[in-house]
């Protein structure tokens, strides 16, 4: 099947910054969460995507179509919504559901007013009157009610309380429900991307160190706790990104974790040995302290 | 796609079609019954055209703050870039040629410009000039150039174009206004200071803006 985002060699570069991908590819029926600190060139990647930058070089497509070559077809197939997105203070909910109705032909009306209700959205409200909270809530139905193939979705849930930052998510999951669907979206709250998130991408510095499915991310990483006669350092094969020594007491983070390693360190005179899951944050944070040239060939 | 876009545009800004239509009605009535200035109906049409006259400079500014801070959700429609310019272009055109500024350019065409412009010309070529400048240049520019960095060649020709109409409508907006204000009262002195100081607030108005947008890096 056709992926729903094909990247290839994709730079752009601006005075301070350069974002570089060699291979980026979406598949239909996956949330892919897009996880990196601010700078990193996640929304810049988003802004690509639509059209709204472009490349200095590579080849982007977005459902099959290249961009920004066929912007216009591909944004009518695309939900959109992004942090910075502003929509017109002085207008009402209903006028924005109208004319954004307008330009997609595949406004699902049905489905616009089903998410009106569970929003809680007032369509006679004037959108300067509504909470930052029910402006995304509102942002969201407009993006959605298109009933788009592939959601793109720049820092959705930054800013906004925990209560409303649930709603988003389960609403969003439902929507790959529906097979042919995928949703990229940006974030720094880790813990929505594991919450929610098929896949997962690390982007640091313009450059994506990681590309995998979430559930194998969380399985290969581990903290392993022992205690030893004497230190030893670990080997290459281990995957090990961190290792911490206090007297006969050791901590290491490997990220390849498979039972042979327990075997392993139990040979080399390794004595009661723990070994922690970690959460996505704590991976995060790991990844984010190695240096760029570590897990840059994805 | 940019029928939409302007019908988009005008009905989040339908405040400035009100503000152009009260003007030139309160225009029209000054320059068609000679109402006395000094009742409080006569400067109250009065002040109606003044007070348009001061803020129309800004009309491109505002346009351009608003559209900043929509562009995401402007770009989230199935529109390419040069949708985006053309719509712009259009509405800033639609909201700046005010039917004031085309009644003004019909007056200038039919009957020449007013004796009283006369001895005023270099006042208002230069006050006009700088409001013109200094608004299309920071307004216009700005407007077009967050979004039109693709059309390259065309820019130059899209600016002369605004600015050449900008400058006729600036031109017949001031003409009108005399013209409803020299119908009232034939007092040169009183007409002369009464442009002075319009185009003075107007200028400095204007002027003042700019140099805020500036310092917020509005523009970046």
């Amino acid at each position: 099947m056709q992926p729903l985002i094909d990247i290839r060699d994709l730079v752009k570069t601006y005075p301070a910054f350069r974002l570089e991908i060699p291979s980026f590819r979406l598949e239909a029926g996956t949330i892919l969460g897009l996880v990196g600190p601010n700078g990193a060139g996640k929304s810049t990647l988003i802004k690509i995507l639509m059209g709204m930058v472009r490349a200095d070089a590579g080849d982007v497509r977005v459902l099959g179509l290249p961009v920004p070559a066929r912007e216009r077809e591909v944004k009518a197939r695309i939900g959109f919504l992004s942090e910075e997105m502003s929509l017109y203070d002085g207008l009402t909910v209903d006028w924005h559901a109208r004319f954004v109705a307008s330009c997609f032909p595949g406004w699902d009306a049905g489905y616009a007013a089903r998410l009106l209700r569970r929003f809680g959205l007032d369509p006679k409200s004037k959108v300067g009157a509504l909470s930052r909270g029910t402006r995304v809530k509102l942002q969201l139905l407009l993006a959605m009610a298109r009933r788009p193939p592939l959601l793109l979705l720049d820092e959705p849930t930054s800013g906004l309380d925990p209560v409303v930052r649930q709603e988003l998510l389960e609403e969003m999951m439902q929507v790959v429900l529906e097979e042919e669907h995928a949703v990229l979206f940006s974030s720094h709250i880790t813990t929505d991307v594991e919450r929610c998130a098929d896949r997962v991408a690390f982007l640091r510095d313009g450059r994506i160190l990681e590309e995998a499915n979430k559930d194998d991310l969380l399985d290969r990483w581990r903290v392993l706790r022992f205690t030893a006669p004497a230190r030893f350092e670990p080997d290459e094969r281990d995957g090990i990104v961190r290792a911490e020594w206090r007297g006969a007491s050791a901590s290491w983070t490997t990220e390849r974790f498979t039972e042979d390693l327990l075997a392993d360190l139990a040979r080399r005179g390794g004595r009661d040995v723990s070994v922690d899951r970690m959460t996505l944050e704590e991976i995060f944070l790991t990844r984010m302290q190695q240096p760029t040239t570590q897990g840059a060939s994805r | 796609m940019i029928g939409k876009l302007i019908w988009k545009d005008i009905a989040a800004n339908r405040a400035f079609l009100w503000i152009n239509a009260f003007e030139t009605l309160a225009g029209g009535v000054l320059y068609a019954t000679r109402v006395n200035p000094w009742t409080s109906m006569g400067l109250s049409l009065l002040m109606a055209q003044a007070v348009q006259m001061a803020i129309w400079p800004l009309f491109p500014l505002i346009l351009q703050e608003k559209d900043r801070r929509t562009l995401a959700f402007l770009h989230s429609l199935p529109a390419g870039k040069e949708d985006l310019v053309v719509s712009k272009i259009l509405v800033l055109l639609l909201l700046t040629v005010s039917p004031s500024a085309i009644a003004g350019c019909i007056l200038i065409l039919v009957r020449g410009p007013l004796p009283v412009l006369m001895p005023l010309g270099p006042v208002i070529a230069l006050l006009l000039g700088a409001q013109v400048i200094t608004v299309t240049i920071q307004g216009g520019v700005a407007l077009i150039t967050e979004s039109v960095k693709a059309v390259g060649a065309v820019f130059g020709a899209v600016m002369f174009f605004i600015f050449v109409v900008t400058s006729l409508a600036g031109s017949g907006k001031m003409h009108w206004f005399v013209a409803s204000l020299w119908r009232i009262t034939t007092d040169p002195r009183l007409v002369a200071l009464t442009v002075f100081l319009e185009l003075g607030v107007a200028t400095a108005l204007a002027a003042g803006t700019v140099v805020l947008y500036r310092r917020r890096r509005v523009y970046v």
